[in-house]
């Protein structure tokens, strides 16, 4: 468990670190180009990819690193890692650190598993005897002994991720960076990633990834930090960072239908970016809802195993052909446990119009392990594929489970045990 | 300063890189690194069969006069090469991975070095053959080696990194080795060059053709291998003042150029 913050060290310090991009429009690649145009500089946009960033990752954490495409995430991670000079500013690093921003970094097609094992091993700052002491588990961890002196490009794609993959969580830094790498590689892949990354946080290490999957970032991070246009615009508990997130994306698919004239009222304005926990385009209200027990009184706090049910009044303000209604059920380490609708339980809703109300109730049965939970809710247009969420309202519930049976996990599945025994 | 120390705590990969280099180079070819013998071999036969047979040079036991020559040349040559490249060729590792990127053009100058060392070999057995008594000022040889892997080194240094901004660069080394192998004396005797009517008429040729690195460098191997003479002192401080200059500038010029080289890669 995170100690409180005043006690711990700094593993890594950013300070008003910037970094800018230039976008040429032509440039000088060649001595040709660069005598022809007479030493005059070609013509660029700047593009600050990170604009004064500042932020200290204390040891021992987890942060994820969040925001879209271009937000200069990635670049942050390459600034820390050294690979990325910036324009001004520092990075203070406080022990080996180990980059994880690309899986078998170096690694030559032309020469054999092993030999590409002491590469990229040395490519991610192993010496050779720590190498030699980790071979035979980078093998073994691979499953690829009996191919391990033939050249790799006689490998699968398969084979290939999982050497590299195997070099990588053998890598015993202080800091670790990984970017998008969780991202490859099939389920089992993933598991083992995470499993990995669970046993690097049990032995303290800094972490620090990228990564587009929410769900991820909740379940892995203690601290997550949303960027945007080279800033960081929010940093706080994973949970409220993703919303933060989530609500960014849906306000700029707002501004960009506006632009397009798509569409016209958007209530998306008013909605502050880190703080509102609700938001969507007006086109329907969540009115009232309510967390009931079995017999439909208001209940903060249940027993693992109750029946619950969950209710909402929608009220619509304008014209929505295709109304979905949904509730999810999160963790208070914000994972998304349970997530259901109306649309994936195949129950149509009729096209809605100005004045038009609806009520939905979901009732189940909350077989979960103890703690507290919370519940969002909302109502979205579904049309052509597209979620268009009208009202959302994340975290509107929160209810607490009393201790049950003891079980491992979220869930009680409810098994039935049956042992034969002799004697 | 704390480059170098930087640069100590990498040795593995520079050591890793250059094995790798090396394995690379022959991987799949039948006969492997025997062709970092057999090629100056090769070459020898024929630069002899045209200077000293067709040509009629008049060389003593031309070669080993050649091969005194031609193999540290070859060193210089291909170690350029390769090295000048090895920044933009790696740009996957560059933009991905960090460590100090002089590793790179290092780590070719150190494969080129270890064949022209495997080469020597080969060189000695020739010299014995035609009996000569190379292993007298034997002792002098490393030093050498040192000076001309030094100044290998800082011309490295500085073509890879201005080949990230000006690809040309890799083009014009092509050119400027060949032209600089008529400019050293490998297949002529430098007497030849220093009796020359345009020599001795025009100085400042002479100083110009005095100021290829390898001119100085070639004389001292030829001068304890073949002459069987230590190398004048006034060469060897000259070359070493030549090598200083050329490895600090590197140096200094990489170091300039190095920290965009993940955006420019």
């Amino acid at each position: 468990m995170p100690k409180p913050r005043e006690q711990e060290a700094t593993a890594i310090k950013v300070e008003h670190v910037k970094k800018k991009y230039l976008l040429y429009h032509e440039r000088h690649d060649s001595l040709k180009d660069l005598i022809l145009s007479g030493g005059r500089r070609a013509k660029y946009e700047v593009l600050w990819a990170l604009d004064d960033v500042s932020y200290e990752f204390k040891r021992g954490h987890t942060y994820g690193l969040i925001g879209e495409n271009g937000c200069g995430k990635s670049t942050l991670l390459k600034a820390i890692a050294n690979i990325l000079r910036p324009e001004s500013g520092t990075v203070t690093v406080d022990g080996r650190i180990s980059a994880l921003l690309e899986l078998g970094a170096g690694f030559h097609p032309d020469l054999s598993g092993r030999e590409n094992i002491f590469l990229n091993g040395a490519i991610l700052r192993l010496s050779r005897a720590e190498i030699e002491a980790r071979f035979d588990d980078i093998v073994a961890f691979s499953e690829l002994e009996e191919f391990i002196d033939m050249p790799v490009k006689s490998y699968s794609s398969g084979m290939y991720m999982r050497l590299a993959f195997a070099i990588a969580v053998n890598v015993d830094p202080d800091i670790l960076l990984i970017d998008e790498v969780l991202a490859v590689g099939d389920v089992a892949f993933q598991r083992r990633c995470f499993r990995r990354i669970k046993e690097y946080q049990a032995a303290g290490k800094t972490i620090i990834f990228v990564s587009h999957d929410a769900n991820a970032v909740k379940d892995l991070c203690d601290e997550a930090l949303l960027l945007d246009h080279g800033k960081i615009v929010a940093s706080g508990l994973p949970m409220n960072i993703v919303s933060a997130y989530f609500e960014l994306l849906s306000k700029k698919e707002a501004a960009r239908r506006v632009k397009s004239g798509e569409e016209t009222d958007v209530a998306g304005d008013d909605l502050s970016a880190a703080t509102q926990k609700r938001y969507g385009f007006g086109a329907a209200t969540i009115k009232e809802y309510a967390f009931l027990n079995a017999a439909g009184e208001p209940v903060k706090s249940i027993k693992s195993g109750d029946r619950v049910r969950v209710r909402v009044k929608v009220e619509f303000n304008d014209t929505v052909p295709n109304p979905v209604v949904g509730m999810a059920l999160h963790s208070s380490t914000g994972l998304d446990i349970y997530g259901v609708n109306n649309a994936y339980t195949g129950q149509p809703i009729a096209p809605k119009n100005s004045g038009d109300w609806l009520e939905a109730e979901f009732v189940w049965d909350a077989w979960l392990r103890e703690g507290n939970y919370s519940i969002s809710l909302g109502i979205v247009d579904l049309t052509d594929g597209t979620a268009t969420p009208a009202d959302r309202w994340v975290d509107a519930i929160s209810f607490d489970v009393a201790a049950g049976q003891e079980i491992i996990g979220l869930f009680d599945l409810r098994a039935d045990i049956t042992v034969t025994e002799n004697g | 300063m704390n480059k170098l120390r930087e640069l100590y705590e990498y040795k593995d990969l520079i050591w890793t890189l250059s094995v790798k280099e090396l394995k690379v180079q022959y991987r799949n070819s039948v006969l492997g690194f025997l062709w970092s013998l057999l090629n100056p071999l090769l070459m020898m036969l024929i630069f002899s069969f045209v200077f000293a047979y067709v040509f009629k040079f008049g060389i003593k036991d031309f070669p080993v006069f050649l091969l005194c020559g031609l193999l540290p040349w070859n060193f210089f040559n291909t170690a350029l090469s390769t090295a000048t490249g090895s920044i933009v060729g790696n740009g996957a590792l560059i933009k991905k991975v960090y460590f100090p990127r002089e590793i790179l053009p290092l780590a070719s100058v150190l494969a080129n070095l270890f064949n022209f060392l495997l080469s020597l070999v080969v060189l000695f057995l020739f010299l014995a053959f035609y009996g000569y008594h190379f292993w007298v000022w034997l002792i002098l040889l490393p030093f050498i080696i040192i000076i001309e892997s030094l100044c290998v080194t800082g011309l490295a240094l500085l073509l890879a990194g201005l080949n990230v901004y000006f690809r040309d660069i890799q083009y014009i080394v092509g050119v400027a080795l060949m032209a600089l192998f008529y400019a050293t004396p490998i297949i002529y005797n430098i007497e030849r060059v220093q009796n020359s009517y345009w020599m001795t008429h025009y100085p400042w040729l002479m100083t110009l053709y005095n100021l290829n690195p390898m001119t100085p460098i070639v004389n001292a191997y030829r001068s304890i291998l073949y002459s069987v003479q230590p190398p004048s002192l006034s060469s060897i401080l000259y070359s070493l003042g030549i090598t200083a200059f050329v490895l600090v500038l590197g140096f200094v010029v990489f170091r300039r150029l190095e920290p965009a080289f993940a955006d420019e890669v």
